[in-house]
């Protein structure tokens, strides 16, 4: 049994986007440790960071890389005296490929071996905007499982998943940002009358 | 606006004489939240800023020259928060481009960008913000993309061998 920080460390409102994700592992997890807490960017404590077994960073990448709000964390741990922390990421991008999120992986996987903390793997989740109102959040869910699993027993964690096929994600996710301009329109238009 | 040199740390104006210089310590911008209410509001980011002017020059400028100091194998925080604002460039809706789903820029135009790294890199720092130069648009799409790595200390000599290159 371990102490286990599931950490959504990406840019304010793209945490909304990881909701999803979080309260499902936070599921998986819950019952399967000693500790699991649950930490946002601005609730992070950088002191207490090494006192966890486990760190699960959550994050929705920015402009295809890390986002910046994820490198503050890495920079305010640096005066950190260090501990044994196992590292391990979900790393969702709103692209169809979950290959996108490879140069974020990267950069994590750089930090922690400078760090010298133990990077355990990750999972890649493409298609992240809208990929949990579709038929494939079971596949997402099966995969968050997996890592949940290898989270509990140590293990070396590496997947990827995203939609079916890149016709279906380009069918949903023009149809996705045809509602949300829609719906900012009508928003602005309310606005204006008002 | 021909060119515009976007740097974090104090540089002599004298080095690119034919382009703009935006120093990050001295312009005031927020960071992004990542929410992309910009991509529905046709490229109106939510904050007025000095990155809204920033953004358009961007746009219309023909080479980019990137001065960052290079930490993780990235650029360095403040520059990444510049570069993240950018995202209001982008188009909502994605396209295939050579087999690959992307958001394309706003700006039809295709740019040239030069990215002069300094501070201690390690060598796979350096392939690292390499990678992210390869594969990442940076909010637009380049018809060359090179990348000079040197020390802090150095930055002048190699600015000074480089200034120029803004003038054709």
């Amino acid at each position: 049994m371990a102490k286990i920080l599931l950490l959504n460390s990406g840019l304010k409102h793209t945490q909304t986007f990881m909701k999803p994700f979080l309260s499902r592992l936070e599921v998986y997890l819950d019952d399967r440790c000693d500790c699991l807490d649950v930490r946002h960017v601005s609730t992070f404590d950088e002191r207490t960071f090494f006192q966890y077994d486990q760190v699960i960073f959550l994050f929705f990448i920015a402009l295809d890389s890390i986002p910046s709000s994820t490198l503050e964390i890495f920079e305010r741990l640096e005066s950190q005296p260090k501990g044994s922390t196992e590292i391990y990421a979900l790393i969702a991008c709103d692209e169809y490929e979950p290959e996108k999120c490879d140069i974020s992986e990267k950069i994590l996987q750089n930090w922690c071996q400078r760090e010298q903390l133990h990077y355990k793997g990750s999972l890649k989740i493409g298609s992240a905007l809208f990929i949990m109102k579709t038929i494939s959040r079971f596949v997402v869910s099966n995969e968050m499982k997996r890592l949940s699993d290898a989270i509990i027993h140590h293990q070396d964690f590496y997947s990827k998943t995203t939609m079916l096929t890149d016709r279906i994600f380009m069918k949903k996710a023009n149809q996705y940002w045809n509602k949300e301009v829609k719906k900012m329109n009508k928003l602005k238009r309310k606005r204006q009358k008002r | 606006m021909k060119n515009l040199v976007v740097t974090d740390r104090d540089i002599s104006t004298d080095f690119f004489q034919n382009s703009v210089i935006v120093n990050l310590n001295n312009i005031h911008y927020s960071t992004c939240t990542g929410g992309l209410s910009c991509l529905k509001c046709e490229g109106s980011c939510y904050f007025k800023d000095d990155m809204s002017i920033i953004s358009k020059w961007t746009n219309d400028c023909q080479l980019i020259i990137y001065i960052t100091r290079v930490k993780y194998g990235c650029f360095d925080i403040p520059f990444k928060k510049m570069l993240e604002r950018l995202v209001v460039n982008h188009e909502p809706y994605y396209t295939m481009v050579d087999g690959e789903t992307c958001h394309l820029g706003l700006s039809q135009l295709r740019k040239k960008l030069l990215v002069i790294g300094y501070g201690q890199a390690t060598d796979a720092e350096k392939k690292l913000f390499k990678d992210i130069l390869d594969d990442s648009t940076l909010g637009f799409s380049y018809s060359s993309v090179d990348a000079y790595f040197c020390e802090e200390d150095e930055l002048d000599e190699v600015l000074r061998t480089f200034g120029g290159v803004d003038l054709g």
